[in-house]
């Protein structure tokens, strides 16, 4: 039998299963092991999204360029944790290539404790899921999550209440972590599905952490959604190196919205390496809440072919002699579409602030595209701002260069490209996270086709 | 070693003629030098010879070592021993600049039919040729040009000749942009590489980088061709008494 083509609001209720969409009540998934502020936070994410527009409309700036209807069109169902033996092996095998790391394995957005294993960080450092939270560990969650901003976008809302149960994790004050962090958000299944990964961390006063959050699709062709959730307080002094990895597949689609909250002399190095994929988009808001505070985000996507990338960046610098560094790039290829939209905003009180905002572009093929928004609100009048973007071709006097000293045409062409996406890594502070950035961007580059 | 016959050349996109029929005739071992006043066609002339496909020749003739490279783009030319120090070396981010030197060594090394050298091997080669044009070990790590200063940009591309070891080596305007200590330390570095296998071909605005690289012939260049040719005394020549005096000759 042939069915009737859905609306547009009936694709809008099936993807958000049994709530019903605008109007619907909310059911939360096992709210009886949920503590009264989380539940609270749920309901008021839902009523936000049903009283605030829903799903985004092209109407709406930062999402008009998101293919939002291929993702409704798609039959997603919400991801379960109870998986065929098949699948769990496949999980086994790729969580087996970090047993010698400290790692958090999301599965289908919920955090596998078995899988999960943190020993080799410090003694301290604690991650528990929101359900296992002693009473110090959900006042601190709360406090956290008190001074982050309420879910702002659709998507970001949508995981808000819809997520089964987050993680917390603690960097307690002075506790300085040698080894990074795995994160990994695994999707895995048969069918559609979207998972929906929420996770906080604290870093405590001149506590430090290096984090790499992965997110791999083991769904063998099959369409998935990782609506992923992050949030990060660093405190006093802290710092978090933050490597974002997305190597995906062509099915696979990832809507991350992270918030960083910065405290005096606090530091946050963010690092976001993208390739392949469907759908990916990464919003990431940053607030430098206190003086000396300092945000340093480079990124690099890379699209062989047919991927959709959107980069939003916030950045509010909110205390006086804060320092904000952007560094995005993007490398396309046919069908391409690269997103870049920051807005950095200095407000009144935030004198001798440094902004550079750079967005850069290398189009390899006629029919892909590249829209960069760099902008600037600025409401205090002794600051060094800069913002620029460039997009275009292969330079031929590069290509000559390079020719002149006996390098053969396709591969300085390759050398050109791979510099041009291995800059990024340059930029990353960490060395383990910069080694990590550096594989991911070389096996990266392997798919693109070259231009001829 | 190099023969330039009758050499008429247009900007590839606009046919507009840069060169009108230019002769010129290198010997192995002479340093050649070609001055002229802006738009009279010298970069042009050294950019073709590299190969830039943004020129076209029109009619005549290069012939390097005797065999037309006409038809050869600018790999083969670099292979052949053919090398162009850039007006403007091109700054090339995340490329770093010991890997692209050894790339680039290495390519010639294959050419010639001899075994590549691994990064160690070439490490010590490097440090020897570092020391030979006076730039510091930490150049090895830095990004291909990018961020360099003028003069380091300059350094570099002499520090390239030196790898590469040409046959024939342009060296387009590399006086530009450095002062008087950075000009004599340059000009140094290229009187060590000089030798009577390897010819030079300078082009410069200014005498003042011929007293310290004293080249064997001059030549005036005006209007796309070369009007006067002489030995070193033209340039002081051409200096005191600037172009018009050989564009109305």
């Amino acid at each position: 039998m042939i069915g009737l083509p859905m609306s547009k609001e009936d694709m809008e209720m099936d993807f958000l299963g049994e709530h019903s969409a605008y109007g619907g009540t909310l059911t939360i998934i096992d709210s009886e092991s949920k503590n009264p502020y989380i539940l609270e936070f749920q309901k008021q994410a839902f009523e936000a999204f049903k009283t605030e527009g829903g799903f985004p409309t092209s109407k709406n700036e930062d999402w008009k360029n998101v293919d939002i209807d291929s993702l409704l069109e798609t039959p997603f169902k919400k991801a379960v944790t109870s998986l065929p033996a098949d699948l769990n092996s496949d999980i086994d095998i790729f969580v087996g290539q970090l047993s010698q790391s400290a790692r958090i394995v999301l599965v289908n957005g919920v955090m596998d404790d078995i899988l999960s294993d943190i020993s080799l960080l410090p003694t301290d450092v604690r991650f528990n899921r929101f359900s296992n939270l002693n009473d110090e560990d959900s006042r601190l969650l709360e406090g956290v999550m008190d001074s982050g901003s309420a879910p702002r976008n659709p998507f970001e809302r949508i995981n808000s209440f819809q997520f089964q149960d987050g993680v917390f994790g603690v960097v307690p004050d002075g506790v300085v972590c040698e080894r990074s962090l795995h994160i990994v958000s695994i999707v895995a299944s048969k069918t559609p599905v979207v998972a929906y990964p929420n996770l906080v961390i604290k870093i405590g006063e001149g506590a430090s952490l290096s984090v790499v959050v992965t997110h791999v699709s083991l769904c063998s062709g099959i369409p998935s959604l990782d609506n992923a959730n992050w949030l990060f307080d660093i405190s006093k002094s802290g710092r978090l190196d933050y490597l974002n990895l997305k190597a995906t597949r062509r099915s696979s689609n990832v809507i991350d919205t992270m918030q960083v909250s910065i405290a005096e002399q606090g530091e946050f190095n963010g690092a976001y390496v993208v390739s392949g994929g469907n759908i990916n988009r990464n919003e990431v808001r940053v607030s430098l809440n206190g003086e000396e505070a300092t945000s340093n985000m480079v990124g690099v996507g890379i699209c062989p072919d047919s991927n959709k990338l959107y980069t939003n960046t916030t950045v509010d610098l909110n205390s006086p002699n804060t320092d904000s560094q952007q560094f995005f790039k993007s490398i396309l290829g046919p069908n391409s579409v690269n997103e870049y939209s920051g807005l950095v905003y200095v407000a009144p009180n935030a004198q001798k602030v440094n902004s550079d905002q750079l967005n850069r572009n290398l189009m390899l093929d006629d029919s892909s595209r590249a829209i960069s928004r760099p902008q600037l609100k600025i409401y205090a009048d002794d600051v060094t701002c800069t913002h620029g973007s460039t997009t275009g071709q292969l330079e031929g006097e590069e290509l000559l260069y390079l020719m002149s000293r006996g390098i053969e045409r396709n591969e300085a062409t390759a050398l050109l490209i791979s510099g041009f996406a291995e800059e990024i890594a340059d930029h990353i502070k960490n060395d383990r996270l910069k080694y990590y950035a550096e594989e991911n961007i070389r096996s990266a580059l392997m798919n693109l086709q070259m231009p001829a | 070693m190099l023969e330039i016959k009758n050499l008429h050349a247009s900007i590839a996109e606009d046919d507009t003629s840069i060169l009108k029929g230019l002769d010129l005739v290198i010997q192995p071992g002479e340093v050649h030098a070609i001055m002229g006043p802006n738009g009279s066609g010298k970069s042009t002339l050294s950019k073709i010879l590299a190969g830039d496909q943004q020129y076209q020749v029109t009619d005549g003739e290069i012939l390097f070592n005797g065999e037309s490279i006409l038809d050869d783009d600018a790999t083969e030319r670099s292979l052949k021993g053919l090398f162009l120090a850039f007006q403007y070396p091109v700054e090339i981010p995340g490329v770093n600049n010991a890997q692209f030197l050894r790339m680039a060594y290495n390519a010639k090394l294959k050419y010639n039919g001899e075994e590549e050298v691994d990064p160690i091997e070439f490490d010590d080669f490097l440090n020897e040729k570092l020391a030979l044009v006076d730039m510091n070990e930490s150049f090895k790590d830095r990004a291909l040009n990018f961020g360099f200063s003028g003069g380091e940009k300059k350094r570099n591309e002499i520090l390239q000749l030196a790898v590469l070891e040409p046959k024939l080596a342009i060296l387009d305007e590399t006086d530009s942009g450095l002062d008087v200590d950075a000009l004599r330390d340059v000009s140094a570095a290229v009187n060590k590489l000089r030798s009577e296998g390897r010819s030079f071909l300078l082009i410069t605005h200014y005498q003042r980088l011929l007293d310290y690289i004293v080249p064997d012939v001059v030549h005036a260049m005006v209007g796309g061709e070369i009007v006067k040719s002489g030995d070193k005394e033209l340039a002081k020549e051409l200096d005191k008494q600037g172009y018009d005096w050989v564009a109305n000759v």
